[in-house]
């Protein structure tokens, strides 16, 4: 049925107006906090006190660039004249209780393109491999779940992001193995979301947590050992770590949740310009977790786009063990010849995603072909009730 | 007959008794040709169904890249041979033309049941084709097929068996022609039309 909008008008009048209220004095705040990281600011306030403990999801800068520090994105000279760029993507499909029969499926799949070293389709097609495919049974969703429910969709998609690292690191093994520089690219945090979440961590980390972190940092240390150049595009990033810092820095009211650090080097940043690397100081990054495996992600803002596109500030998350400035210089200059390539979204990066996504078509064979294995099998399971009806719309 | 072990080309999508449709992900040299007999098998009746390709069609969710590279500029050599030689998506109508049951006796007739969801597709090496065409039955199924070009594919069909025909060629052709001749008897215009095509 459709909706009366007319219900919600004053609602959405509402919304409007107070946005536009505190669009006055967020971009007054932010004009602020930006001043303290721009070019010429005083870099001492930021100064990193090693006898000091981080502060939760507060950016420290501590990884070699200072903080009021702005410098320029890589060029075409940055990139290395041969090497193999993969990336990786994924895609799940969740449960659904209604179905005659619960399951799920997560599959991670890569891409590659081989640069520099003649056309080499096939060996292009090698590197990539084969999807990697995780089924879930109804007995495997109910055994592995917790407090009596099966598994969750935030434990699906951990899954899935754990797939496309572990399907990663094999495929930077691959290039390695056929002499070629790995550079891997995955869509958002190099980190599966639910790591990034301290609350994962408290005094007794869940266990499930905990085997994600150890596959995840596993997969790491693989790039690592391949050589790899390693980076997590993270388009439109939602985080507020680098605000929080200027925050503590610059005194004054707290910045209202609306306020990421996108928003900050919109007003710092040029196009074809970075900001300076940080440690977003996840819990997961510490020492007795990812630092302790030197596997640490370190996160910069970038505007990679040319001067004429859309302003675009995107987050790049690196290892630290790949985060140098001739580092950066190469991936940012990788990533703008993608988005050019890819209209302002990395191309393979969307070519991964086409090869990982699974559509409602894929449920409904993956469906039909479960229905026919329950009959041979002698099964009869049926559709909720409540299904049957939905389905006679 | 012994089913050879030609290399698995894809899974069935969805199915009906007369039709199916299979996806599949190859490499531009490997793509079915219309007209070609692909085979797959109904487990629970341990039947092999027969099928002829009569449409095939670029996945379209899958186009993405393509788009992007035919506007973008500057794109590099490696670029552009990279979507060339990707794995296209492909989704391809096969008409059912005939099974072998379980005692190995080949039917050139609907089969008893549509194959299943993901039941993989094989292509048919020239033994089989040679085999399956020792009978021309399914002519009648093709030419009364009402969702295929029926005439294309009665006659792209007959070509691509007739390169497995070895030596044998022309007395196939000629065959085929004879048994078209008897099935369209009543309609010259359109036989006429399909045996331009076989030349």
């Amino acid at each position: 049925m459709p909706i009366n909008a007319n219900l919600l008008r004053a609602r959405i009048e509402a919304a409007a107006a107070g946005a536009s209220r505190d669009l006055v004095s967020r971009d007054a705040l932010l004009d602020r906090l930006a001043a303290l990281i721009g070019p010429g600011a005083d870099p001492a306030p930021f100064a990193v006190d090693d006898n000091a403990a981080p502060i939760s999801a507060q950016a420290r800068f501590s990884a070699g660039e200072t903080a009021p520090s702005v410098f320029d994105c890589g060029v075409n000279s940055d990139i290395p004249p041969i090497f193999a760029l993969i990336a990786v993507d994924g895609s799940q499909i969740l449960p659904d209780r209604h179905k005659p029969m619960m399951w799920a499926l997560a599959r991670a799949a890569a891409v590659c393109i081989v640069y520099g070293n003649g056309s080499e389709p096939a060996l292009a097609r090698a590197l990539a491999g084969e999807p990697v495919l995780r089924f879930w049974s109804e007995e495997e969703l109910w055994t592995s779940g917790r407090d009596g429910e099966p598994l969750t969709a935030g434990d699906i998609n951990t899954e899935r992001d754990v797939l496309e690292r572990e399907l990663l690191a094999e495929r930077c093994e691959a290039a390695r193995g056929a002499g070629l520089l790995p550079i891997a690219l995955t869509d958002g945090s190099l980190l599966p979301f639910s790591l990034l979440n301290d609350r994962a961590w408290g005094n007794r980390p869940d266990p499930r947590a905990l085997d994600s972190f150890r596959r995840v940092s596993n997969a790491l240390t693989r790039m690592k050992d391949a050589g790899a150049l390693v980076a997590g595009y993270i388009e439109r990033p939602n985080s507020a770590a680098v605000i929080k810092a200027c925050a503590a820095v610059g005194g004054g009211r707290q910045p209202p949740p609306t306020a990421f650090d996108r928003h900050l080097y919109e007003r710092v940043l040029g196009p074809g310009q970075r900001g300076a690397l940080f440690d977003p100081v996840w819990r997961v990054n510490g020492p007795d977790l990812l630092g302790g495996d030197g596997n640490a992600i370190r996160a910069v803002y970038a505007r990679i786009e040319p001067a004429a596109a859309r302003p675009n500030t995107i987050r790049i998350e690196v290892p630290e063990w790949r985060c140098g400035p001739g580092d950066l210089a190469t991936l940012s200059a990788i990533l703008a010849r993608q988005t050019r390539l890819g209209a302002g979204y990395p191309f393979l990066l969307k070519a991964a995603h086409e090869e990982a996504v699974l559509t409602r078509r894929d449920q409904a064979e993956l469906d039909t072909a479960l229905l026919g294995a329950m009959q041979r099998h002698g099964l009869r399971f049926a559709a909720s009730l409540k299904q049957s009806a939905k389905e006679l719309e | 007959m012994t089913v050879s072990s030609q290399p698995l080309i894809g899974r069935v999508r969805h199915a009906r008794v007369p039709a199916f449709v299979f996806g599949t992900r190859l490499p531009e040299s490997a793509v079915p040709r219309f007209g070609s007999l692909v085979r797959t098998r109904l487990r629970a009746l341990d039947v092999t169904v027969y099928g002829l390709v009569y449409d095939i069609e670029v996945n379209a969710d899958d186009a993405g890249t393509t788009r992007l590279l035919s506007i973008a500029e500057d794109v590099l050599d490696e670029e552009l041979e990279w979507e060339r030689n990707r794995l296209i998506p492909l989704d391809v109508s096969v008409l059912c033309v005939g099974y072998r049951d379980a005692a190995g006796n080949l039917r050139q007739a609907l089969p008893p049941q549509p194959p299943i969801s993901l039941d993989a597709i094989h292509t048919c090496d020239a033994a089989e084709l040679q085999s399956f065409h020792s009978q021309l039955d399914y002519f009648r199924l093709v030419l009364d097929a009402r969702d295929a070009p029926a005439d294309e594919v009665i006659a792209a069909s007959i070509r691509y068996a007739a390169d497995a025909m070895e030596g044998d060629r022309r007395s196939f052709i000629l065959a085929c022609g004879r048994e078209l001749a008897r099935l369209l008897s009543g309609d010259s215009a359109r036989l006429e039309q399909i045996l331009r095509r076989l030349q």
